[in-house]
Order: C-alpha cells, then sequence, then structure tokens
C-alpha cells in the first residue's frame, strides 16, 4: 500500500515538475508576444531557462519515462501551428515532430509516448478552451477559435479517455498532477479568465 | 466503460459538427434567397435604393407618401 502511494506521489510531482518546465519554456517562447506581468519566463528574468532545465531534471529523477514523454509531447504539440515552417535544423515542423515522436517511442516505449501525446493534447485543448476569449483579443492562435468551442471542449474528454485507455496505471497520477498544476498557475495568473 | 465513453464522445462530436454543418449550408441558401427580397422590400419602403441611394421611379415614393400616383 505504502508502495503504491509513494509511486503514485512521485509520478504527480514528477508531472508538476515538468508542467513547470514546459510553461516556463512556452513562456520564454511568447516572451515577444505576451508583455503581461503574468508571464512567468519575464517573471524569472534571463535564468529562466535555467529554471525549467533544472525542473526537467528534477522531474526525470523522480519519474524518467512519464516525464520526458510529456515534455516532448509538449514540443510535437507546441509544433503543430507550425508544422510547414522550417526551423533552425533545416526540418519542417512536421518532420521535426515524426522524428521527436519516433525516437520518444523508441526510447520510452510506444505506449508511454502515445499517452503522453493524447494527455498533453488535452491539456492544450481545455487551456485553450478556457482561454478562448482572451487569445481572440489577443490575436494568438487558438484552438477553440479555429474549430469552435464545443468541438474544443469535447475532443477535449475524448483525447482524455484516449490517453486514460491506453494507459491506466499511470492516468490517475498523470491527471491529479496536471489538475494541481493547471489550478496553481491559474491563481497565480489571476485575472487571465 | 472506457470504450463506452470514448464511442459516446465521438458520436457526440460528429453529430454536433455534422449538425453544425447542415445549419451552416441551409442558412446560407435560405440568406441567398431572402436576402434580395428583403433588400427589395426595404428600398421600397424606404423609397431610394438601399445600397447605392438612387431614388426608385417616383410614384412608388408618391404612393409610400399617401400621395397619388403617377410619373413625373
Amino acid at each position: 500500500m505504502l508502495h503504491v502511494m509513494c509511486e503514485f506521489i512521485s509520478i504527480m510531482f514528477s508531472v508538476i515538475f515538468s508542467g513547470i518546465a514546459i510553461k516556463i519554456a512556452d513562456d520564454y517562447l511568447d516572451q515577444d508576444m505576451d508583455k503581461s506581468e503574468k508571464n512567468l519566463a519575464r517573471n524569472l528574468g534571463s535564468g529562466s531557462m535555467l529554471y525549467a532545465m533544472v525542473s526537467i531534471a528534477l522531474a526525470a529523477s523522480l519519474n524518467t519515462s512519464i516525464s520526458i514523454s510529456l515534455f516532448l509531447a509538449s514540443y510535437i504539440i507546441g509544433m503543430f501551428h507550425d508544422l510547414r515552417s522550417y526551423f533552425p535544423s533545416r526540418l519542417n515542423g512536421f518532420q521535426e515532430s515524426s522524428i521527436i515522436f519516433i525516437a520518444g517511442a523508441f526510447l520510452l516505449g510506444w505506449k508511454m509516448m502515445l499517452f503522453s501525446f493524447f494527455f498533453v493534447i488535452s491539456i492544450q485543448l481545455i487551456d485553450d478552451y478556457i482561454d478562448d476569449y482572451k487569445d481572440e483579443l489577443v490575436g494568438q492562435r487558438n484552438w477553440a477559435h479555429r474549430i469552435g468551442k464545443v468541438e474544443c471542449f469535447l475532443l477535449f474528454v475524448l483525447t482524455l479517455l484516449i490517453s486514460w485507455l491506453i494507459n491506466e496505471e499511470v492516468f490517475p497520477a498523470v491527471f491529479v498532477g496536471a489538475v494541481v498544476l493547471y489550478t496553481t498557475i491559474l491563481y497565480y495568473q489571476k485575472g487571465r479568465l | 466503460m472506457l470504450w463506452t465513453g470514448i464511442i459516446v464522445i465521438m458520436a457526440l462530436l460528429s453529430g454536433y459538427i455534422w449538425g453544425k454543418r447542415d445549419g451552416i449550408i441551409s442558412v446560407s441558401q435560405q440568406n441567398l434567397l431572402s436576402t434580395p427580397l428583403l433588400l427589395r422590400q426595404e428600398s421600397f419602403e424606404k423609397g431610394y435604393c438601399i445600397l447605392c441611394h438612387k431614388p426608385r421611379k417616383k410614384r412608388i415614393i408618391y404612393k409610400i407618401k399617401g400621395q397619388q400616383g403617377g410619373r413625373i
């Protein structure tokens, strides 16, 4: 029983730490568009990426496969809006995403990679659903704005259920970790709703 | 249980998208038919074309104002 609880907590904290790393990296990339004081990378200053690296290192030391697969899945999903753009690697977004997905599946297992992929998609969709109005005003890319709010919400539920189906063992801990982190971020960014 | 949920959500999603698409098509077809009629009705009521603001036939203006019709 204790072992199960320890594993649950370690997975939960691993998700929280990798989520912090993803959030800082995302805010770092969005610095030009997001001039608000709620931007985590702006608040942390020039060392923000170092904090992100420390956070992902802590997450990886708690649970390597979950944290790294979540991080890679976030990278892939972040590319979704730029699938045809070319990056410094001289590959376009689609090629980079495919290579990272295959590498992740090879190193961490296809089940874990697929689970993380669908889980991160669901987080992205619910985030876009909540931020629909704000992103519309700012002119940021938003799935709820693109495909419709109801479709976005239904797709969120669908992808969440698919990720649950793919990996039933780790889903509860990952879900709790994600909910804790997301509500903390919402509290930190009070007033963005 | 999970499979049931997935199937239910997929059915809801496809039904919603189908209905929305159908609605958009039927509304746009309806608008194509009704817009010229509404434009004409509005123009007749105001006495001038509401797009180019040129007066319509003067008899129409007189009729609208309750006066006797007839071209000048």
